[in-house]
Formats: structure tokens, C-alpha cells, sequence
């Protein structure tokens, strides 16, 4: 036997005793041994086999076991499913906005089942097609909120954003008057100026940079009824309101004080007489009406 | 292993068979070809892995040869011209007590060399070389989970064993 053979044999461990004696004539089998034998001291380190399995296992996904005609009803499942994700990716894109006009108010349903009453001149949008994740309102004007419970709903304006997770509130604003009333829950408040939180009965205003908290003691705002209520609400303010409930042009003559004092009260939306008279006579004005146009002026 | 037509490595306490039976294997192999830099124990488990999302296609009595192929597969991107440098671990003695320290210092330069010799092995030389040496494989194993003849093998145990030799020698 050849000595390649003879070592090879060894090596897998297959010789007998006469090829064994034969090997050991060999000069270099002693160099040979050595090295045999030191590469034990090359074993790989430990690695703990039970840990490794738990890292195994964490990782495992259950192998799906379908069957050839559940394959071929999930291959038409996904022909609906991207037929319909076509069909809302178009319907519902693009913001939802809603405008009223004048003298008009107009009842909203959102996805969520939540419940808003677009006031008068007010315009508001929202997106449909991520109102699940992100329950986001712009207004612009007055509505009232009767806010589902979930994900936090929030309205912005041009002068804060309005928060809650799920309540009734109102908001009203109009040019730098910003007015939250809280109904039920607690609504959270955030200007550029401060942040706070509103509870029930309680209402927030915002003239300029001046901020006011007062109490309210009725359930729904008035506006709902065919009522416009103010505590505390520059006449100015007022006024718009006006024009804005009955689609008309107010014109203010010769006045010797501002439009800045304050105003409590109320005017009725279905009769401008009422009205104009609810509104002129604590200021001690009159009125002239002419079709759409109407001038107010203090009494001689 | 008597057949049995229900057996699956989908079935979890057939796969934990398996893992009990091949991981240690899968591991040392990685370890001998790659060294440690590329953490076979991560990559055993990817094997492992591997073999779950396709046990319904590998029946138990391949699923070590499937193992390997994916073990080799596996590092194949990451290892190419490294070189591998294999440490060796300190052989505890049952006399300690007995050891000259020159005996102690000569053994010590003797690993050294040799540490350097094996990395200068061929992978496929250095691989097959420990599976056998250290692991105690026959040639007919290794032959089967290389995927290779049984010559190849023997070749390549032979021929390492030379070079060792020799590298030491002028080391």
C-alpha cells in the first residue's frame, strides 16, 4: 500500500493493525500525529444550541397551508380588492369641502358617524380616504361638533387648532374672533398664544390676542334653533353675524363709539326685524333698510 | 429511520429533531470554512429558517443536505477572499501541576504556527480537514455533505495535512 493510502486510511480511521505498524515506520508520521491531533484545538467555540433554537422559533412563520382552489379564490379576491382600491383611490382622494352660503346652515356626516352643523357663510374640508388615521376638520366660519368616539378629531382654523377625542363642542370664527364652546367632554384648545383645555360648560374666546373663558349654561349652541347668542362679543362681530344669517350688507354711519364694545344677546334668524331690533336698540341705533342693504345710525 | 408518509418537517417536533440532530453540524461547518467573523451561529439559524418556509417541499431525510446547501449558499456573498484565521482554544490538562514552562512555551509558538498554517489552507482544504479532525466525520460523511466525491474528500484531507506539515516546519 502506498503511503498516501496508508495516511488517508488512518486518517478515516480504517486501518488495521499491520497497516498501522507499517504507518509508523513513516519518519514524517510523528510530525503528522501532532498535527492530527492539535486540530481539536480548533473546534469552533460554544454556542448555547437551546438559546439558538428559541431564536429560531421567534423568527417562524406558520407555513401556509392552502390548497390549489383557496389560491384561486384569493387570486379573484385580489382582482376586487385592487378594482376597489382603484375605484376609492379616485372617489375619495381628493378633499371633501363643504361650503354654505348666506342664511343657509347645512348638516354633515362624516365616515366616522361623527355629526357637524355648518353654520351660515362657513365653509369646511375635510379628506375622506385617511379619515381612519388621521381625523383632521378645516374650518372656516361656525359649525357645531358632535364628535364619534375613537382617534383624536381635530379642527384647525386660522386662529388654533381644536382637539378631543370625542365629544360635542362648537367653534365659531370669524376673521380674528375665534369662540370654543365645550358641550360635552373636554376639548383642548391650542392658539398661538396659549394652550388649554376646555371642560363641559365652558366656553373660550379669542379677540385679537386677548383670550376669555367663560361658563354657558344651555346644552346646544342657540344657533341651532334659529338663534344667535353672544356673551361678551364686539358688536362688530355681531354685525357679521348678521349679514351673514340674512345675506345681507350692513353699512355703519356716524358712529361716535367703537365696534369694539362688547355685545350680549341675541338675534333671531327667520325675521331681520327682530333682529336688527334685538341688536340696535342696546346700542341705541337705528336702522334703514333697503332690499339687501341695510345702515345703521345712532338716534338723533 | 422508518418512513412514514405523515412525516414533515412543517411538523414542529420533526423540526426540532432536526435542529437537535444537524445543528451542531451546520454550525461547525460554517465555522470552519468562514471562521467566526460572519457569526455562524446567525447563520445556522438562517439555514434553519430556510429550511421552515420550505418544509413542505424537503422531506426529513434531505433536510441535511438541504441545510448545508443553504448553509454554504448562505455565506457565499459575504466571504469572498477573506482570509480566515481560526483561533485555538487552550487544551486543559489534568496534570497542570507537571508542566515545565519550557515545554508550556514551545507549545504555545507550535499553535502559533499552526493557527497560521491552517489559514493559509484552501477553504475547501481547511473545511474538510476539521470536519474530519475535529468532528471525527468519516470521509463518506463529509463526502455527502460537501456534496463532493469521497476521492475529493481524501484529497483534500491529505493535502492539508501535507501543507501543514510543511508550513510549519519553515514557519
Amino acid at each position: 500500500m502506498n503511503k498516501e493510502k496508508l495516511i488517508q486510511k488512518w486518517l478515516d480511521n480504517e486501518l488495521n493493525e499491520a497497516e498501522f505498524n507499517q504507518l509508523q515506520q513513516l519518519e514524517e508520521f510523528q510530525d503528522y500525529k501532532k498535527i492530527a491531533e492539535t486540530a481539536k484545538q480548533f473546534k469552533a467555540p460554544n454556542f448555547d444550541k437551546k438559546e439558538s433554537f428559541a431564536a429560531i422559533k421567534s423568527k417562524l412563520v406558520q407555513p401556509k397551508t392552502k390548497t390549489s382552489w383557496t389560491k384561486h379564490i384569493a387570486r379573484i379576491a385580489a382582482i376586487f380588492v385592487i378594482g376597489f382600491a382603484t375605484y376609492f383611490a379616485i372617489t375619495y382622494n381628493s378633499a371633501t369641502e363643504i361650503q354654505t352660503m348666506a342664511g343657509v346652515t347645512e348638516e354633515i356626516t362624516l365616515p366616522d358617524e361623527s355629526h357637524i352643523e355648518l353654520n351660515a357663510a362657513s365653509t369646511l374640508s375635510y379628506n375622506k380616504s385617511n379619515w381612519e388615521d388621521k381625523r383632521l376638520i378645516n374650518l372656516k366660519g361656525e359649525a357645531y361638533f358632535e364628535v364619534a368616539k375613537g382617534k383624536t378629531f381635530t379642527v384647525e382654523t386660522s386662529l388654533g387648532n381644536i382637539s378631543v377625542l370625542g365629544t360635542k363642542f362648537n367653534i365659531r370664527q370669524r376673521g380674528d374672533f375665534l369662540e370654543v364652546t365645550c358641550y360635552e367632554g373636554l376639548v383642548k384648545v391650542v392658539t398661538p398664544f396659549e394652550e388649554l383645555k376646555l371642560p363641559v360648560g365652558e366656553s373660550f374666546q379669542l379677540i385679537g390676542k386677548t383670550s376669555l373663558k367663560q361658563s354657558i349654561s344651555s346644552a346646544k349652541p342657540s344657533w341651532l334653533e334659529g338663534v344667535s347668542s353672544f356673551r361678551s362679543v364686539p358688536l362688530q362681530q355681531v354685525i357679521e353675524e348678521l349679514e351673514h344669517q340674512y345675506n345681507i350688507t350692513i353699512t355703519l354711519k356716524k358712529l361716535t363709539f367703537d365696534t369694539d364694545e362688547l355685545f350680549t344677546g341675541s338675534f333671531v334668524h327667520n325675521d331681520l326685524k327682530t333682529a336688527l331690533k334685538s341688536i340696535t336698540v342696546p346700542f341705541n341705533l337705528t336702522y334703514e333698510q333697503n332690499n339687501t342693504t341695510v345702515i345703521l345710525s345712532e338716534r338723533e | 429511520m422508518a418512513k412514514n408518509l405523515n412525516d414533515n418537517v412543517c411538523k414542529e417536533s420533526i423540526f426540532a429533531k432536526i435542529y437537535d440532530t444537524y445543528s451542531d453540524h451546520i454550525y461547525n461547518f460554517l465555522y470552519f470554512k468562514f471562521g467566526e467573523r460572519l457569526n455562524p451561529e446567525d447563520k445556522m439559524q438562517e439555514a434553519f429558517i430556510k429550511l421552515w418556509k420550505n418544509c413542505k417541499k424537503v422531506p426529513p431525510e434531505k433536510a441535511k443536505s438541504f441545510l448545508f446547501t443553504v448553509a454554504n449558499n448562505l455565506m457565499l456573498n459575504e466571504a469572498k477572499h477573506e482570509k480566515v484565521v481560526l483561533k485555538y482554544q487552550k487544551q486543559k490538562r489534568a496534570n497542570v501541576d507537571n508542566q515545565d514552562p519550557q515545554f508550556l512555551l514551545e507549545e504555545e509558538q507550535y499553535l502559533k504556527k499552526y493557527e497560521k498554517a491552517l489559514a493559509s489552507l484552501t477553504e475547501a482544504q481547511r473545511t474538510a480537514f476539521l470536519m474530519n479532525r475535529v468532528e471525527g466525520k468519516k470521509h463518506k460523511e463529509i463526502a455527502e455533505e460537501l456534496g463532493i466525491s469521497r476521492k475529493a474528500v481524501e484529497k483534500r484531507i491529505y493535502s492539508a495535512l501535507k501543507k501543514l506539515r510543511k508550513d510549519i516546519k519553515e514557519l
